[in-house]
């Protein structure tokens, strides 16, 4: 699952009037991509087409309107009186293969209660067995999150009877966890409330080992069936510190934990699939009551069994407003344990909370101390994958991606299509003889893998599967080369990519001969001479002629621009220019874009002021 | 941390080991509610020792509350013991004699766990289980990279430029300690297809 910061993405800079049918779907194109990665110079045109600065002074305005309704959540007077406080339980599924205290396999496929072992189903005498590979994508959860691993940790049993826990209790590790003390920082573009700044540090107080339930099947009737499989799977239980104060950061801790542990190999499946869950603890208290050293918390309630960002945000949202309301009216909070329903409305009472005594928890006296070597953790640290932040870093530092793009690299799929970019600039280094260049190829490629290269695999497909074949990396490193060279237009790559994605040729021609055959070579050639020069010339020198002609035969529209201010109507030109220069074969050489410029400069160089 | 048995074991007086004959007369079942009297001593400054054992400092009877207890008749309010109750899976009394039952048993429990309560525990650390606790042990317990390397050799690392640490999903994982012929179905009450079934009227509340 891709996620994308939300705000400033899939905005039309400018909007383009173009007829043809390949025409439209570049546009599409543009309006997913950024558009300024494409160009030699990222300044704006000059600045006497009012009609452009008009749209983007629009287009800046909705965008700060729309930041303001989905991030601002602590709205009103309400939010000003109150403060909330949220502490967050992550459950997650550790990708092992066997089972916490069992010889028994976990695969998630297998028929109903086939991977059971005796413990699993707690026959009587049967002893747990702490499988020592669970330790592997435990520690490496308990590293990411960046907490100090215990050397000697202990299990205990927490006692409670529910048909999901044949035991009649769960083993866990109250007294002395694994792991403690961790952090972890969230940061703008994790999607943290507007409230909390640049960045906030929330507080992992505890990391814990222990067994999952079975699942259970509500049926018809008054049955409800079994399915042992889950029973025992190994968990990890992220305790975090009431650090969170706002619903739309509690959902980004969540979020970002999540990408955090499947970062780092440890779970094999995230909340879509129910190999996480989430419980929010929720409290309030009145600003104004409150000391500045005051730390002592609300009543809280605990909501349980979140199964979605969505939800998380939803249900902490709605429990704060709950017991605002309850507390504002002259009532007191109730601890209980409250449940949430996908999309509902209010979070509703599940039971009066149990507190710690109630589950009697007692060191497991069948199971040893589990004993961490130093050099264990060592190792597990000296081999980590990277975090997503320092990849993002390391990306916008070192390769010129810009921050948007890095991300979407980071968190598109299973770390493929960043094994990918690094593969292409590889080889583009190669092409080029030199790692110079790197941050500027760096962006382009980026642009190709991000934009480009999905943007084709949806026109093909409906629901395209990526791989790193749809496009080989020396294919699209030998792409990079011609633009980069400037011996291909920006227009001509994206056709080109077309062809080498769709064509017979694509797979037998290098990428310099197909763009030979499909005549898509840059025809002027002005630019090799002298690289790096602005292009702009070029372009007015071929445009110029062919809008004057355009200008001419349409009196009456030019007319309506100036006299009657319909300045739109400019774009129609633009329109009636591309298709001149299809006529003459020049189309697929030139950026409809910068051709759109050139008609705009054309006209008001003309008819301006 | 060694010596969680021993240091425990020394923290119980063994003085108290012996008892006068009328404590150990009417021991468990019946109980008396007088305290052990013990024999006036006649002087003899010489044995120390006799004086001292003859002086017992505990009795088994302080474990019992003494009868009719009216204080502790009801240690807990009535809704208390449902809930304790209900935590313990146990059914709730079918009337007021059987509750009085209840609380009766209660009541005596909580007297021994108070009793209990007072020994002096202060330094010693719990004894979870009885086990090796020499350093030898504790070496081999340790996880270690060794240790691991069955489970280092069933990952592998994609990628070379951005390297990912994966799990082999194409190693069979035998289950060799579960008996083969045992099916967890086998011993189930009711079934469905592949499924136990639990009735949801039963349910107690989690």
């Amino acid at each position: 699952m891709s996620w994308r910061p939300t705000g400033s993405l899939f905005k039309p800079v400018r909007p383009i009037t173009l007829s043809t049918k390949w025409n439209l779907h570049v546009q599409r194109c543009r309006r997913q991509s950024s558009l300024r990665t494409f160009q030699d110079d990222p300044q704006e045109a000059p600045d006497n087409v009012p009609i452009r600065q008009q749209l983007k002074d629009q287009l800046k305005q909705k965008k700060a309107a729309k930041k303001k309704n989905s991030k601002y959540d602590d709205h009103d007077a309400m939010g000003k009186a109150w403060e909330l406080t949220v502490g967050i339980e992550i459950h997650a599924e550790l990708d092992t293969a066997r089972k916490l205290f069992s010889s028994a396999p976990t695969n998630s496929g297998s028929k109903p209660n086939t991977n059971v072992s005796l413990h699993d189903l707690a026959y009587p005498g049967a002893q747990p067995i702490f499988q020592i590979g669970t330790v592997l994508p435990a520690l490496r959860a308990a590293l990411a999150l960046d907490c100090t691993i215990q050397r000697e940790s202990t299990f205990d049993r927490k006692h409670y009877f529910y048909q999901d826990q044949p035991a009649g209790y769960q083993i866990t590790q109250f007294y002395q966890p694994f792991a403690k003390n961790g952090t972890l920082t969230l940061g703008e573009a994790d999607g943290i409330s507007r409230q909390d700044g640049d960045s906030v540090d929330i507080g992992i107080e505890r990391v814990q080992l222990e067994q999952d339930t079975a699942k259970s099947l509500v049926v018809s009737g008054d049955s409800t069936l079994l399915d042992f499989n889950r029973v025992s799977h190994p968990l990890i239980e992220i305790i975090s510190r009431p650090d969170i104060h706002s619903p739309a950061t509690a959902a980004a801790y969540v979020r970002k934990v999540q990408a955090l542990l499947k970062s780092v190999g440890a779970v094999t499946a995230g909340m879509e699939t129910g190999g996480l869950r989430a419980d929010v603890n929720v409290s309030v208290r009145k600003r104004s009551d409150l000391a500045p050293e005051d730390t002592r918390l609300g009543q809280r309630t605990e909501i349980k069994n979140l199964s979605s960002l969505k939800a998380v945000e939803d249900a902490v949202k709605a429990e704060r407003d709950r017991q605002i309301a309850i507390l504002e009216s002259g009532g007191t909070i109730e601890g209980e344990t409250r449940g949430w329903t996908v999309g509902g409305t209010e979070t509703y009472s599940l039971r009066k909370k149990e507190g710690e005594v109630d589950y009697r928890y007692m060191p497991d006296p069948d199971l040893p101390p589990l004993i961490i070597s130093q050099q264990l953790i060592q190792q597990l640290q000296a081999t980590i994958p990277l975090p997503a932040d320092t990849l993002v870093a390391k990306l916008v530092d070192g390769y010129g991606v810009t921050e948007k793009d890095a991300r979407t690299l980071c968190n598109m799929g299973d770390g493929e299509r960043l094994e990918y970019f690094f593969d292409a600039v590889a080889r583009t280094e190669d092409l080029l003889g030199s790692t110079d260049m790197t941050a500027r190829v760096g962006r382009l490629i980026a642009n190709f893998t991000v934009h480009e290269i999905p943007a084709l695999m949806t026109k093909i497909d409906l629901e395209p599967q990526w791989s790193p074949e749809l496009i080989p990396a020396l294919q699209l490193a030998s792409l990079v080369h011609l633009l980069h060279t400037k011996r291909i237009h920006n227009s001509a790559a994206r056709v080109l990519l077309a062809k080498i994605f769709e064509t017979e040729d694509g797979a037998s021609l290098s990428v310099s001969e197909l763009a030979e055959k499909e005549n898509l070579l840059r025809s002027l050639q002005t630019d090799e001479d002298s690289p790096g020069t602005d292009s702009t010339d070029l372009i007015d020198d071929v445009v110029g002629p062919v809008s004057a002609q355009v200008f001419e035969v349409n009196q009456k529209m030019v007319n309506d621009i100036l006299v009657k201010k319909e300045v739109k109507k400019v774009y129609f030109f633009v329109g009636l220019v591309m298709k001149e220069l299809g006529k003459q074969g020049k189309a697929k050489t030139y950026d409809p874009r910068d051709v759109s410029d050139a008609v705009q400069r054309a006209f008001w160089d003309k008819y301006g002021p | 941390m060694r010596s969680k048995l021993a240091q425990t074991l020394s923290s119980i007086p063994t003085r108290s080991i012996r008892l006068p004959q009328s404590t150990l007369r009417c021991s468990s079942t019946k109980v008396t509610g007088q305290k052990p009297t013990p024999k006036p001593q006649q002087g003899d400054a010489d044995l120390n020792i006799k004086e001292f054992l003859s002086q017992p400092t505990w009795s088994v009877q302080s474990l019992v509350p003494p009868a009719n207890d009216s204080a502790n008749e009801r240690p807990v309010s009535a809704e208390k013991l449902r809930h304790l109750l209900r935590l313990s899976a146990l059914p709730e009394p079918k009337d007021e004699k059987e509750e009085a039952r209840l609380m009766q048993d209660l009541a005596s429990q909580l007297h021994f766990v108070k009793e209990i309560q007072k020994v002096d525990t202060k330094g010693v650390e719990p004894l979870r289980a009885i086990r090796d606790e020499t350093l030898q042990a504790e070496q081999e317990a340790e996880l270690t990279v060794e240790k691991l390397q069955e489970a280092f050799d069933n990952e592998e690392v994609l990628g070379k430029y951005h390297k990912r640490i994966r799990r082999r999903k194409d190693i069979p994982v035998v289950d060799e300690d579960t008996p083969p012929d045992w099916k967890p179905l086998d011993h189930a009450k009711r079934r469905q297809g592949d499924f136990f079934v639990v009735s949801r009227s039963k349910e107690p509340t989690p």
